[in-house]
Formats: C-alpha cells, sequence, structure tokens
C-alpha cells in the first residue's frame, strides 16, 4: 500500500484538484492522509479521505504526523497546491519494486506559472517521489524545526546516508506557482539554510564530509536544464 | 593595501545569518563557507563597503580588543577572504555613515576571524533553478530555440 499525505495550511480552493489528481492515479492500493496544519480556512475532504487536525506547526511536523498515523509500506507526499501526473504512483511503485535495494523512487517536475509551464527537470521537491518507508525512516524524516528548505534539507540526509534513490524519466509532479506559495522568493534563504543543518551535523559528528558517498550528488539531487526554459501552455 | 576598500561580491556571493553563524554561498563555484563570531560580524558590515580600520573600528564597539588588536587580526582574514573571492575590493565609494554592528552586545571576548570553506557539494548551484525574481520578473517564456 501507498500512503498519500497530505498536509495543508489553507489552500482549500486547491483541494478539490488535488485529489482529482490523486483519483487520476492507476494505482488502487492507496490510503489518503490529509493532515490539516491549523487551517484557518475550513477544508472539507470526502468521506473516504482521512483527515487529521492539529494546532499550527509547519510542513514538517504536518508531514511527519501523517507518516506516524498511516499505514502503507510505501510513502508518497502531495502539498494540497500541486498535482500529479497521471501514472505518477504506478511508474514509482514500479521502480521501487523492481529494486529491492531503492529506499526512494523520483520522477521529474514541472511548473505552472500561469500560462506558462517550464520544460521537466528534477530537484528535491518531494511531492516527485515516493519512498519506501523504512528508507524514510533511516533519513530520520522532516525536520520539523525548518519551515523553509524542508523537502531539500531530507534529500540532502537520504544522500548522507546512502540511501539508494532511482529515477524515472516521466514527469511525476506538477509544481503550481502562484501569490501563496510559501516557498516563492524564499529560495536563496531556504538554500541557505539546508547548507547551515549540513554544516552543524559535521560540527556535531555526525558527518564527515570528507568521507565519499556512494552515489555522486550532483546526480542525486538534480539536473535543472529545463528549469528555466518556459513555453506558453 | 591598508586603504583598500571592499564589499562582498554579489551578486555572485549571497549569504544567510543565522544567529552567530554567516553561511555564505559563492554561487560561482559552488564553495559553501561558514562564518562565526567575530568573522561573522564582520564579513556583514562588507556588505556596506570598508576598509579594514573601518571594520576594527566597528569591531570594537561590540569586542574586547583595541582597533589596533583587531585589525591587526583582520589582516589574515580579509586576506582569505579575497583568495576565497568572496569580496572584491572597491573602486568608487558609495557615501554613507559609520559602520555600526546590528544587534545588542559589548565587551564580548574576542576571537580572531576565520573562513571555514568546504567544496564537498558538486553541483551545489543545482539547488538554485529558480532564480530569484529580477527586473524584468520571474517566470518568462523562453525565447524559441533556433538551431
Amino acid at each position: 500500500m501507498i500512503s498519500v499525505i497530505i498536509p495543508a495550511y489553507n489552500g482549500a480552493e486547491f483541494l478539490d484538484s488535488a485529489l482529482q489528481s490523486i483519483d487520476a492515479q492507476e494505482f488502487a492500493d492507496r490510503e489518503i492522509v490529509l493532515v490539516d496544519d491549523g487551517s484557518v480556512e475550513e477544508l472539507r475532504p470526502p468521506a473516504q479521505v482521512r483527515c487529521i487536525r492539529q494546532p499550527h506547526s509547519g510542513p514538517s511536523a504536518a508531514r511527519n504526523r501523517g507518516v506516524r498515523e498511516s499505514r502503507g509500506e510505501f510513502l508518497a507526499f502531495l502539498d494540497i497546491d500541486d498535482l500529479w501526473a497521471p501514472g505518477h504512483l504506478s511508474r514509482l511503485h514500479a521502480a521501487l519494486t523492481a529494486n529491492s535495494q531503492a529506499g526512494i523512487a523520483q520522477g521529474r517536475m514541472r511548473q505552472l506559472s500561469g500560462h506558462l509551464i517550464s520544460e521537466p527537470y528534477r530537484m528535491p521537491y518531494i511531492g516527485s517521489c515516493v519512498f519506501r518507508r523504512e528508507a524514510f525512516d533511516l533519513s530520520g524524516g522532516f525536520d520539523e524545526s525548518m519551515m523553509l528548505g524542508e523537502d531539500h534539507d531530507l534529500m540532502y540526509r537520504c544522500w548522507e546516508k546512502d540511501i539508494l534513490k532511482v529515477h524515472v524519466e516521466e514527469v511525476s509532479l506538477i509544481y503550481r506557482r502562484h501569490a501563496g506559495n510559501s516557498s516563492r522568493g524564499n529560495n536563496l534563504r531556504s538554500h541557505a539554510m539546508v547548507l547551515k543543518r549540513r554544516l552543524d551535523r559535521i560540527r556535531a559528528g555526525e558527518l564527515d564530509p570528507s568521507q565519499q558517498r556512494r552515489y555522486p550528488f550532483r546526480d542525486y539531487i538534480g539536473e535543472t536544464e529545463g528549469a528555466s526554459q518556459w513555453a506558453t501552455r | 593595501m591598508l586603504d583598500a576598500c571592499f564589499r562582498i561580491n554579489s551578486p555572485s556571493v549571497i549569504y544567510e545569518r543565522f544567529g552567530d553563524e554567516v553561511v555564505a554561498i559563492h554561487l560561482d563555484t559552488g564553495v559553501y563557507h561558514s562564518l562565526i563570531g567575530v568573522a561573522s560580524d564582520a564579513f556583514v558590515l562588507l556588505s556596506e563597503e570598508a576598509t579594514e580600520a573601518e571594520l576594527a573600528s566597528a569591531l570594537a564597539a561590540r569586542y574586547a580588543a583595541t582597533p589596533q588588536e583587531i585589525e591587526t587580526a583582520l589582516g589574515p582574514f580579509l586576506e582569505q577572504l579575497r583568495q576565497e573571492n568572496l569580496v572584491v575590493p572597491v573602486e568608487a565609494r558609495k557615501a554613507r555613515g559609520p559602520l555600526r554592528i546590528e544587534g545588542e552586545g559589548m565587551g564580548l571576548p574576542f576571537v580572531a576571524p576565520r573562513l571555514h570553506a568546504f567544496n564537498d557539494l558538486e553541483g551545489l548551484l543545482l539547488l538554485d533553478p529558480i532564480h530569484e525574481v529580477g527586473d524584468e520578473g520571474w517566470p518568462h517564456a523562453s525565447e524559441p530555440r533556433t538551431n
């Protein structure tokens, strides 16, 4: 089973389309856990979605709560304002079951901004991944002190722990840019914050930066050629 | 050299302050740096352009050392910053008031500033495909490719 975890802090206007993109997945063995992270707006998910409400604690805490409350052997995360491409779950599930050593499967993503759409590329956006639960647990989960860059931080730690990630060429995630995106305009700050966390791990003796990792960093983290290529939809 | 004025090498270098530490990233090389304590204060001051003597004077208001002692320690530090291309000389200075360190604190122990450079993340710049918005806004449709 794949547990689909949706952390939500408001964004009621996006919920229906996010759920429709989950319904359109050709993968029936799934559960959907919506973690309402203290939304001011009322979120009204349909009955088949399990809804957990908690005081506002941030996206990391909401995702970790969803993981704890879910039962699937595999974990997939979809932010309420994003969409999955058809076939995302089945492709990534197939990639993980074909390689028992793999802890993460990741597809490509595109960004949607008004009438523009980017070419496909790959970055550590969690919505483009499916995790084996034991790999997620090994990573330590999302850093609940981070309100920005938490997905990049998680992927860094997966790389540092030599968790095998397999890549699928097809597009998995449609990331919608809009006025309410929490990440917009904070890219550089979140980038620096991820490095700050890594420096903290080095100083704490949890990590030796001179030690060669099993997988090349560049390939593990992403390829961005398509990110700056935009076309009109 | 004593009167040379430097500034942070922006936009190639970006930095963020996290409490006592500044994390600086050179976007052209992918090398990232840690600056703690005195080094973090000195680096942030350089965002306003400064000579060694001006830095020393501003730092002496916070740290328990004379401007002369601080200036002596700043020399090797500034040289490190130059070698890493984190700072560049300023040709034509902008007018500004005296340098001041933001935040509270006086008489703090002075430790010679040091720069810690890390180049262990190959391809670090790949983390930043979504460039900060410039004057022209972002995103914008790419020019049609001509082969």
